[in-house]
């Protein structure tokens, strides 16, 4: 038992540290000296091996001196270190439980620590010490000497997931040009070869971290790495083309197999899909939406949309980029025309070509999974002759996107499970299939349900490994992590990285401005920034500020009081202070400005030097323009008479004594004696006599408040309300003494220049908040439909009617396929069931390896399709039928290989056999037929009399357009 | 090595060993039969005795039989005692309405009074409350009007001791769950514990709520599961049937109570598939034996329960006979039926004339009548014009009257009659006004069109006009009035009345929309029906062709239900409950009193209770994912390693399964969620922590040597008890109210507890 337990504590330990330290040397590396790692992985792999063996032995050393220590200092610090050592690779938690509780026997011990240490790292690590780490990283990362306090100090999840951030301000921070030009070229070429050559060790060691930090490094060029990569990748696979090269035989030999099917499909989907590209000039459905984000990528100005994460958005921004599209057409209505200055084709390509593309990547699929070549080639032919996929990959619009990259993610996943075991290479198709499934979530929401499946998948597979006893247990360790972080981490941080890209892009103010907080609008070029540019930081006693409300989203509002009182009795009759009006309003005023005064002293003036006022301190807040002090006291507010009313002080001689104390109380404080700060502090005002909190109630105030919103003190039980808070937005130090020249500060404009940033992190967390939570008002549509009614097809979409003929492009899919796939889908589900019952009483049908193959292939596309289309059954938004193209494709993958199932396994008699043939060349036929005879409204020509028109009417369901004459 | 040691320690132990007891799944022969639980006994251990392949057992313990059933049904004794003391102490204070006593209470009432209501849950739960009052001697007169009122002398406690005594078997059943599905005392006495002492579950189970009765049944119906488990050895025997039946019957009831009974019959249901799965694998059996199988289960668990829910809503019907406040929400059809209904037993001309008085009902179901007021849309909103709503009460407002387009109307001899095609005006009778649309939007499904009451005294503009169509009608069709479907086009724009179905803010009385919708599809949202018709020159026809069968009562009843359910949406600006809150205790409810002067009663979990829950929760993860990967790895585990795996991955898997079914869903619906909707989640984390625990405290061996673990297991034990009863004591105040200051101020008899700044007391 000791020695078990000692092997496996010592492999798990060992493997870790090995790990991390391989991982983070080649980060350092590849920043210091990327060529030369670069350059000698490739020339001999062997060198990385002995680079290895380096690490091991250090780290041996490492461990040694960390035990020691530990056990020198208090006991409980052991445990922590343990936990950090085991706990390090986050999906190997379980793991490292199983290996302390069975055999270190701490059980409680354990458990204990685990807990608290993930509870604490990943709440805490995460957001505050791994982003002073990081900055610690970047620069020991320079002196390479001591990373070892990294590794203790930070964990190596925090770790993980900041290396990329680290690495890429280091390298935004000293932009070495010369250097950097060195590492693209090196890069670039070190991923092409990497796919041609597929070099196993530094594919996986160098190449994926590498890469991604590369592409990291230089944002504007990971449109060329990302799509480039999938292209070139796919095109690799497209030709099947195996390049073997011999580097010790002298006579250089090349061989190459192509596959001539594969590439006559792809060459025919290439055409179907980008031929008259440019037909309709003029803008087609969906592209009145998606365009305006394309023109606003173009202007840099900033956007919301909740539709979907931006990876999809700045696809076809590249698209229009390339095009050399200035972002100078307003997209405003269906059948719009373009000018002639937009390059109409550029804008259409890049989801051309991601449909196009799909067509060999279904091939390729069925041969994945274990099917012939001819079933891939009925597969590739329904998907190719699908008007509806057609359709929807000519334009603007996304779904061919979608599609292509959760094929791939399948495809290169089905890949890394199908090739050998021993050889590492295959986990850069691992890398692949993350890398895919992050663009796929990246360009729509949608794709999360494709991504969980081939995670449900991928953990079946690992399960399995798991339970092979004749793999050792480092080796299955370290494949479990390689899947964890290849399958989770890395799609994680793409996904993160898109929200980076979108940042950086979109710096400028723009609409969607008001959605976002003070700090963040402040960020943004223009807006909010060039009036708060140059403010001074902190507030301080004789400040001049705004404040707005953080209650009042959408439309922003800010405290107001203005020369006019409370009417003595309100309409219901009830009394109030007739006191001045404090309100909230929605416009920029002079009257808006409040001046913070030390309840001590009589001044309104900042000392020099300035004292700044903190969390906790009592002030008072003096109006500018009126001098009136704001004040809170038992007398019911005027709408809402639950809540104290708000005024600004008068004094009527009638026994109402001031009550103008307000206690600063800043909510989102770091410590206790914070700085009340201009922008970034959240403040809660809470009156000091009766500890009612300042608050816009959201209620607005009859025509004797003018309109505006009203404001009220509450008492509260609630502590938690985010919607208590009050921002300065303006603010200046006050200089003048007397009430004149206050008046007249006040109504100049103020401004210094100095930049203030929020980080990428608080902007991401909140603009990714801002898109989940923002709720579009759900409306009605004419061409909106069911999902049931998708699938019988009751349902078409109307994507453009030429402006004088009866040229018409509508969203219709091959109804023959439609039926087909139907069909197949339903025959899968009686055929599994049969099948499964008589396996349960016995009777073994299937051989192993074809049941197998059976089921995988039910998991992929049934269970594709259920998660593609199920999750809409429970949707409350508007839904078209083009949401289903995704769940059909998997259909198309389905039928063909079922059918091939059906005729080795399930027909032994040769007619039988030759009549399914028969039949299914009857059906490709009929689709082609019926593909031929629905062109004329995928492609928008010829035009169509009504006569024949109404005789592609089909079903009485679908609208199609006549234009009378 | 490892394996003598165990062996040697487990000798050393087994002796000593009183309190906890791991149940004896005795070896070949020896039978250990309790006294009030004769079924369970000699191969309960079935399963895993095939599975493990290993002969080694624990031992008999020394203790004679009897003894053992003494003391079991001594600790069942305490269980019991307890659990129904500590619910039914201070049952009747407050003497006032408390939370939702004042809908429930209400409904017992008016079971009592037989006047029908509308509610979103099934009958059950309130039938059971009205009987329960009716049976103390409560006549019903009580109004519940509010929380706070005082009930005076009319008798409340039968029912709220009602709910107790149904609250008080929750723990009971607990204990006996989690002793059957582990096999351990020790796990079920901490479950109990847990149960007994957790404020919520005592605050829960006084009040006249649905709670606990819905509790109730859930608990009923997994106990009766997991002993019909118990019995898959002797299939069709007597025990078996009995346990089979009782599961359905108690999956009627909890369905009948509330919808979310529907969790625990998914619960029942995936255990019965996975049962039937492992039957259909056993090749012994024959092919019609598993057909009786399948046939037993489809009439215990779909059969049984399905005709008890449908009589349950039978008996609802039956007493329910007089019209009262939730007639609105139903069809025309449906109402005829309730004496009192203006439609009951009504009679009146049958077919649509002009010149006749007309309500108009919305066809989607709790569609609501077409309804305007003295009230004009606010500025802003589309036209200042009058305010044309539906509304789901009945009202003098609803009237409205049928003019021809032309103002010629034959004053002498019988009216004409509206028929297909024709172009009518509709005025509102009380305010004179036509019922009139415009291209302006409407208030809040911005792409319709905005409906207003326009002109005055049957003056107006072309506006005003609106083609009726009956829906599958042709031209010169006549209308008739209850049954035939109407729509009305609107001339000028083309568009079509509809109900939107959206509750309009504070200035439109949270009436529902009323739109001009561009999309002509046939939706219920755009039909609508005559509902009254008052001409008086025309004769009347007696209706009852109207009255409609059960099954259409049953399904329109469940249909209203459901989308009052969907109705329930969070207000803007109302902090509403978020199911993450739940099991981290973030936030109460509070049942009674606001400030110091009143006699509060605030629900909350016991925090120490319910934060152990919580990590139990993560403990039975890990712990379930360490022995399951050292099952599939291959790892050799001792014979009591093997036993505890098995206990959490089947006991535990069940139970987690049962939070998860119970907890999820939550996250998915839009409606308003509260706090209590987590307790029978709770309670199913509870039982988790019990076997959680119980194993983990088991596994003190793996830490220390057999005498030290024994003993750090006991202290474990009692730690364990002790801080369950302590934070009991600390917090009681909670469940059985307080008065004085509130908890942040010092005098209070909750100082210092207020550990989280959420919660309200």
């Amino acid at each position: 038992m000791c020695h078990v337990v000692l092997s496996v504590f010592y492999h798990v330990v060992f493997y870790h540290v090995v790990f991390y330290h391989v991982v983070f040397y080649h980060v350092v590396l590849c920043f210091i000296m990327l060529c030369v790692v670069c350059v000698s992985c490739f020339i001999m792999s062997c060198y990385v091996l002995l680079y290895v063996l380096c690490y091991v032995v250090l780290c041996f050393i490492m461990l040694c001196v960390v035990c020691v220590s530990c056990f020198i200092m208090s006991c409980c610090v052991m445990p922590c270190c343990l936990c950090c050592v085991l706990s390090c690779c986050v999906m190997s938690c379980c793991m490292c439980c199983v290996m302390s509780c069975c055999v270190l026997s701490c059980c409680v011990w354990c458990v204990c620590c685990v807990l608290s240490c993930c509870v604490c790292r990943v709440l805490s690590c995460c957001v505050c010490c791994v982003m002073s780490c990081c900055v610690c990283c970047v620069l020991s990362c320079c002196v390479m000497s001591c990373c070892m306090c990294c590794v203790m100090s930070c964990c190596v999840l925090s770790c993980c997931v900041w290396c990329v951030c680290c690495v890429l301000s280091c390298c935004v921070c000293r932009v070495l040009s010369c250097c950097v030009c060195c590492v693209m070229s090196c890069c670039v070429c070190c991923v092409l070869s990497c796919c041609v050559m597929s070099c196993c060790m530094c594919c996986v060691m160098s190449c994926c971290i590498t890469l991604c930090h590369v592409c990291v490094v230089f944002y504007h060029v990971v449109f060329y790495h990302v799509v480039l990569c999938h292209v070139v990748c796919v095109v690799c696979l497209l030709s099947s083309i195996r390049v073997s090269m011999m580097m010790l035989q002298l006579p250089l030999v090349v061989t190459a197999q192509v596959d001539v099917v594969l590439v006559l499909v792809s060459l025919w989907s290439l055409w179907s899909r980008l031929s008259h590209l440019n037909y309709p000039s003029a803008v087609v459905f969906d592209e009145v939406y998606y365009g305006q984000f394309v023109s606003l990528y173009m202007k840099r100005v900033f956007f919301i949309d909740d539709s979907g994460p931006p990876l999809g958005h700045m696809i076809l921004a590249l698209g229009a980029y390339l095009g050399g599209f200035d972002g100078n057409f307003v997209w405003n209505r269906i059948g719009a025309e373009y000018p002639s200055s937009v390059s109409v084709w550029s804008l259409r390509l890049l989801p051309a070509l991601c449909g196009a593309l799909c067509v060999p990547l279904v091939y390729l699929l069925t041969l994945e999974l274990n099917f012939s070549h001819l079933s891939a080639l009925g597969a590739a032919l329904l998907l190719l002759l699908e008007n509806s996929l057609i359709v929807q990959s000519r334009f603007m619009l996304l779904e061919s996107v979608l599609i292509f990259f959760v094929l791939l993610a399948f495809l290169s996943y089905l890949r890394f499970h199908n090739s050998s075991s021993s050889s590492w290479s295959r986990f850069s198709w691992l890398l692949v299939s993350g890398a895919s499934c992050s663009a796929a979530v990246g360009v729509k929401y949608m794709g999360v349900f494709s991504y969980l499946l081939l995670l449900g998948v991928a953990s079946l597979h690992t399960w399995k490994l798991i339970g092979e006893r004749t793999v050792n247990h480092l080796s299955v360790l370290v494949q479990c992590v390689c899947r964890f972080v290849l399958l989770l981490v890395v799609p994680v941080l793409l996904y993160v990285f898109w929200f980076y890209v979108h940042l950086s892009l979109l710096n400028r103010s723009g609409p969607h401005d008001q959605l976002m907080s003070s700090a963040f609008q402040a960020s943004l070029q223009g807006g909010l920034s060039r009036i708060t540019q140059g403010q001074p930081l902190e507030v301080a006693y004789g400040s001049q500020v705004t404040l707005r409300s953080s209650a009042s989203q959408p439309i922003p509002c800010w405290l107001h009081s203005h020369k006019a009182n409370y009417p003595i009795r309100y309409g219901n009759g009830r009394g109030s202070s007739h006191q001045q009006q404090v309100t909230c309003y929605p416009f920029k005023d002079v009257n808006n400005w409040w001046i913070v005064k030390d309840p001590g002293r009589q001044e309104l003036v900042v000392g020099s030097p300035p004292r700044p006022v903190r969390h906790g301190d009592v002030i008072q807040l003096v109006h500018g323009m009126t001098s009136r002090f704001l004040n809170s006291h038992d007398v019911a507010a005027p709408m809402s008479p639950h809540a104290q009313e708000v005024s600004g002080y008068i004094d009527f001689n009638v026994s109402m004594a001031t009550q103008n104390l307000w206690r600063v109380d800043i909510s989102n404080r770091e410590a206790e004696s914070e700085v009340w700060k201009t922008i970034l502090s959240e403040v809660r005002l809470v009156h000091v006599n009766t500890s009612a909190v300042l608050k816009m109630s959201g209620v607005s105030l009859p025509d004797w408040g003018f309109r505006q919103l009203e404001v009220v003190a509450e008492k509260l039980f609630k502590v938690h309300s985010s919607s208590l808070g009050w921002t300065v937005e303006e603010h200046r130090y006050g200089t003048s003494r007397e009430q004149k020249e206050r008046e007249a500060e006040l109504h100049s404009p103020t401004h210094i220049d100095v930049d203030r940033k929020i980080s990428f992190w608080a902007k991401f967390l909140e603009l990714q908040r801002k898109m989940l939570t923002v709720k579009q008002e759900d409306s009605e549509h004419k061409y909106s439909s069911a999902p049931l009614e998708w699938i019988t097809m009751e349902t078409n979409i109307a994507y453009w009617l030429h402006s004088s003929t009866n040229a018409q492009i509508h969203l219709i899919g091959n109804p023959v396929s439609w039926g087909v796939a139907n069909l197949s889908l339903l025959a899968y589900q009686l055929l599994a069931a049969v099948y499964m019952l008589r396996r349960r009483r016995g009777i073994i049908d299937l051989p192993e390896s074809v049941w197998s193959q059976f089921v995988c292939l039910g998991c992929v596309c049934v269970g594709g399709w259920l998660v593609n289309f199920v999750p809409f059954l429970m949707m409350e938004k508007t839904l078209f039928l083009y949401h289903y193209l995704p769940a059909l494709c998997y259909l198309y993958l389905l039928c063909p290989a079922l059918l091939e199932h059906t005729l080795t396994h399930l027909l032994s008699d040769v007619t039988h056999r030759r009549a399914l043939c028969v039949f299914a060349s009857a059906v490709l036929l009929s689709v082609f037929v019926s593909y031929r005879t629905f062109c004329p409204l995928t492609y928008g020509s010829p035009e169509l009399s009504a006569n024949q028109l109404q005789g592609l009417k089909w079903r009485d369901t679908w609208d199609i357009l006549y234009r009378r004459r | 090595m490892a394996t003598e040691e165990c062996i040697s320690q487990r000798k050393q132990t087994g002796d000593t060993s009183t309190l906890r007891n791991r149940r004896s799944v005795a070896s070949s022969g020896s039978v250990t039969e309790d006294s009030h639980r004769p079924p369970a006994g000699p191969s309960s251990g079935h399963d895993t005795h095939s599975s493990n392949g290993t002969s080694a057992r624990l031992s008999p313990r020394g203790g004679s039989s009897d003894g053992d059933a003494g003391r079991e049904l001594l600790l069942l004794l305490v269980v019991v005692g307890l659990s129904f003391s500590t619910r039914l102490h201070k049952i009747t204070e407050p003497p006032h309405v408390c939370w939702d006593e004042t809908h429930f209470g209400k409904m017992g009432s008016y079971y009592i009074n037989r006047t029908f209501f509308f509610d979103v849950h099934p009958p059950l739960g309130k039938m059971l409350i009205g009987l329960a009052g009716y049976m103390s001697g409560y006549d019903g007169t009580f109004p519940f009007i509010k929380p706070g009122d005082k009930y005076e002398h009319h008798n409340y406690a039968g029912m709220r001791a009602f709910c107790a005594v149904l609250g008080s078997f929750l723990p009971i059943f607990a204990y006996l769950i989690v002793l059957e599905l582990s096999q351990s005392y020790t796990a079920a006495l901490i479950t109990a514990a847990l149960l007994i002492f957790d404020t919520g579950s005592i605050t829960i189970s006084q009040y006249i709520l649905l709670d606990p009765i819905l509790m109730f049944f859930i608990m009923a119906a997994v106990l009766s599961m997991v002993k019909f488990n118990k019995q898959s050895h002797r299939p069709f025997t007597a025990p078996w049937s009995l346990w089979l039946v009782l599961t359905g019957v108690n999956l009627a009831g909890a369905l009948g109570v509330k919808f979310v009974g529907l969790f625990v019959i998914l619960l029942v249901g995936l255990n019965t598939v996975s049962d039937l799965w492992r039957l259909l694998g056993d090749l012994s059996l024959s092919l019609v034996n598993i057909a009786k199988h399948f046939l037993a289960r489809v009439f215990g668990l779909i059969l049984l329960p399905l005709l008890l829910y449908v009589t349950i809503f039978a008996v609802h019907f039956v007493v329910l006979n007089k019209s009262g406040p939730g007639d609105g929400f139903f069809s025309s059809a449906f109402q005829s039926r309730l004496i009192g209904n203006n439609l009951h037993n009504a009679s009146m001309p049958e077919y649509l004339a002009y010149g006749s008085t007309i309500t108009v009902k919305n066809l989607r179901i709790a569609g609501g009548y077409l309804h305007s007021h003295w009230h004009l849309y606010p500025e802003g909103v589309g036209a200042k014009q009058q305010q044309v709503t539906a509304y789901l009460h009945k009202d003098y407002n609803n009237l409205w009257i049928v003019h021809r387009q032309d103002h010629n109307e034959s004053q002498s001899g019988t009216p004409d009659l509206v028929r297909h095609g024709d172009i009518i005006r509709l005025e509102h009778k009380e305010t004179t006004r036509n019922l009139h649309s415009h291209l302006h939007e409407a208030p809040l499904t911005k792409k319709h069109f905005q409906v207003t009451g326009y002109g005055i005294n049957a003056t107006g503009d072309a506006n005003d006009l609106w083609q009726v169509e009956v829906c599958g009608g042709r031209k010169g069709d006549l209308v008739k009035v209850l049954r035939s479907k109407v729509r009305f086009l609107h001339r000028a724009t083309g568009c079509v009345l509809y109900s939107s179905g959206k509750t309009l803010p504070k200035w439109g009385w949270e009436q529902v929309e009323v739109t001009c919708s561009p999309y002509l599809k046939e939706t219920p949202s755009s039909q609508w029906n005559i509902e009254d018709h008052i001409n008086p020159k025309l004769p009347n026809i007696s209706l009852s062709v109207l009255k409609p069968h059960f099954l259409e009562i049953l399904l329109e009843s469940h249909i209203v239900m459901i989308r009052g359910n969907s109705g329930l949406k969070p207000k803007d600006n109302e902090m509403n409950s978020k199911p993450w809150h739940w099991p981290i205790n973030y936030q109460g409810l509070r049942f009674s009193g606001v400030n110091d002067t009143e006699y509060r009663v605030y629900l909350l979990g016991n925090p120490v209770i319910w934060w152990m829950n919580l990590a139990s929760l993560g403990m039975y993860l890990i712990m379930v994912a360490v022995a399951s990967v050292a099952l599939q790895r291959g790892f050799t585990l001792d014979q009591k390693r093997m036993e505890h795996s098995h206990v959490l991955m089947r006991g535990g898997g069940l139970l987690l399964l049962g939070w998860i079914l119970h907890y999820a869903p939550f996250y998915t619906m839009g409606r308003v969620l509260y706090y209590h909707h987590y307790f029978p989640a709770m309670l199913f984390s509870s039982m988790l922590t019990g076997v959680t625990l119980d194993v983990l405290l088991e596994s003190t061996d793996l830490l220390l040597r057999p005498p030290y673990s024994d003993w750090l297991q006991r202290a474990g034990q009692m730690v364990l008890l002790f801080t369950v009863l302590y934070s009991f004591y600390l917090f009681h105040p909670l469940s059985y109210g307080m008065t004085g200051p509130l908890a942040h101020e010092p005098g209070s008899a909750m100082a210092g507890l207020k550990w989280m700044d959420s919660w309200e007391f």
